[in-house]
């Protein structure tokens, strides 16, 4: 168990990453229609 | 000495806000457009600026945190980049929009991202843990990646572009506070090896061809990237899925691009670093053949944003933990700060060749077959790696 928390360690972070999921269900679209995605990534 | 988790905590930090805070920048395009009534064009020129001044100024960077500690290096950045994100919010015209989007925040960007605080962490974590270290801070990166961007959106909406760079600029001050957890002056140390001066280290990299491999495969990580991140919207589009899948794509690559950076950094402690990277290269090749062999569908364009987003930053880990792998972490900064340059060299050609080529063509096919093949490449390039420690005779 001890070897493997490392690799499950991200796990720890769904609860933010809820709330990431959350805004880009929220504002996907308008930085979408930004038009300039490339800066963004 | 400091503790190795308040480091690499400060780092991971400092990294969220610094990258989330400048992948925010092309959600200003339609309303900055409108009020100072410039043109995509001039707003790209922002970008590519503050893109190749981050890139450039990279290894001179690096060198004074390696000289005089990332603290340092990290608070000047920060201060620079609230001034230019409070500049950007007063910009009455494109050239003011030049100097902060672009130079100041560029300059900014180098002083506050992976390069210097990867210098501080690897100095501070023992070698069979610097993977672990590393992930954890790239992860930040995307984690960063990940929310501010949407959480930028939506201040954007509420309160006007003025009033959401300043509050952007408050977020990033918050990097003048964390840069004490990364700062200390980085002499020697049990995991630095014997002195050394920056022109003997710099000359000891010229003359190991595995820097020169490093420079070609990140080189091509660069140009990947930023071929997709710039072109693949308006692929999408070509092909009639638009707005819903493009937004669902976009959210896909950020959110699988956090667990990559974190498992890749981790696997490098695990399996040999070049190896892993090879790896990586080969996927992002055999993922890119098969979307591209698939009919085009909302199934496919998700499943390769899902991919290719866990294997985006996975190298970032990976490369700067082969280059302090085999020259030490005295000078990891300035090292990887000139094969970071590598990686922003290769993404100005990612932008501007798939540009080109499709003006003259009308179709990405001949960039996505260059994508495959650089792909193959790079795999090939990290096998010949010799990444065993250089040994160096003790200086007097």
């Amino acid at each position: 168990m001890k070897r493997a928390l490392p690799w499950l360690a991200p796990l720890a972070l769904l609860p933010v990453l809820a709330l990431g999921l959350f805004l880009w269900r929220r504002e996907g679209a308008l930085i979408w229609l930004s038009d300039f995605i490339a800066a963004c990534f | 000495m400091k503790r190795p988790w308040v480091v690499i905590a400060s780092a991971a930090a400092i990294v969220t806000l610094a990258m989330g805070v400048r992948q925010a920048f092309g959600l200003f395009l339609p309303p900055m457009s409108v009020e100072l009534g410039i043109g995509r064009a001039d707003f790209g020129l922002a970008v590519a600026i503050s893109n190749l001044v981050f890139g450039l100024a990279q290894p001179i960077v690096g060198a004074l945190a390696d000289r005089h500690g990332a603290g340092r290096v990290v608070l000047a950045g920060t201060l620079v980049y609230v001034a230019g994100l409070i500049g950007a919010s007063w910009a009455g015209s494109a050239l003011g929009l030049h100097l902060t989007f672009g130079l100041m925040v560029g300059l900014a960007m180098s002083a506050t991202t992976f390069v210097v605080v990867l210098g501080a962490v690897g100095r501070v974590v023992p070698a069979e843990r610097r993977g672990l270290a590393f992930g954890i801070v790239t992860a930040g990166g995307s984690l960063g990646q990940f929310l501010v961007v949407p959480g930028a959106q939506m201040l954007l909406s509420e309160v006007g572009y003025r009033l959401a760079l300043i509050a952007l600029a408050g977020l990033v001050a918050v990097c003048a506070a964390l840069a004490i957890g990364v700062a200390g002056k980085p002499a020697g140390g049990a995991q630095a090896g014997p002195d050394q001066s920056l022109g003997e280290a710099l000359n000891e990299a010229a003359g190991h061809r595995g820097f020169w491999l490093l420079n070609a495969g990140f080189f091509v990580c660069g140009f990947q990237l930023v071929f997709i991140a710039t072109h693949f919207p308006a692929y999408l589009d070509d092909h009639g899925l638009g707005l819903g899948i493009g937004a669902s794509a976009l959210a896909l690559i950020g959110l699988f691009n956090i667990f990559g950076s974190y498992l890749f950094g981790l696997a490098g402690d695990f399996w040999r670093r070049k190896y892993v990277l090879s790896g990586i290269y080969v996927a992002r090749a055999v993922v890119t053949a098969a979307f591209l062999a698939l009919p085009l569908t909302a199934g496919t364009a998700l499943g390769f944003a899902a991919v290719m987003g866990f294997l985006w930053l996975g190298t970032v880990p990976l490369t700067s933990g082969l280059v302090g792998q085999i020259f030490g972490v005295r000078y990891l900064s300035t090292l990887y700060g000139i094969v970071f340059l590598s990686h922003q060299v290769g993404s100005f050609f990612g932008a501007w060749v798939a540009g080109y080529v499709y003006d003259r063509s009308g179709s990405y096919d001949a960039v996505w077959a260059a994508s495959i093949l650089l792909a193959i490449a790079a795999a090939l390039l990290h096998l010949p790696i010799r990444d065993a420690a250089v040994r160096r005779t003790q200086a007097a």
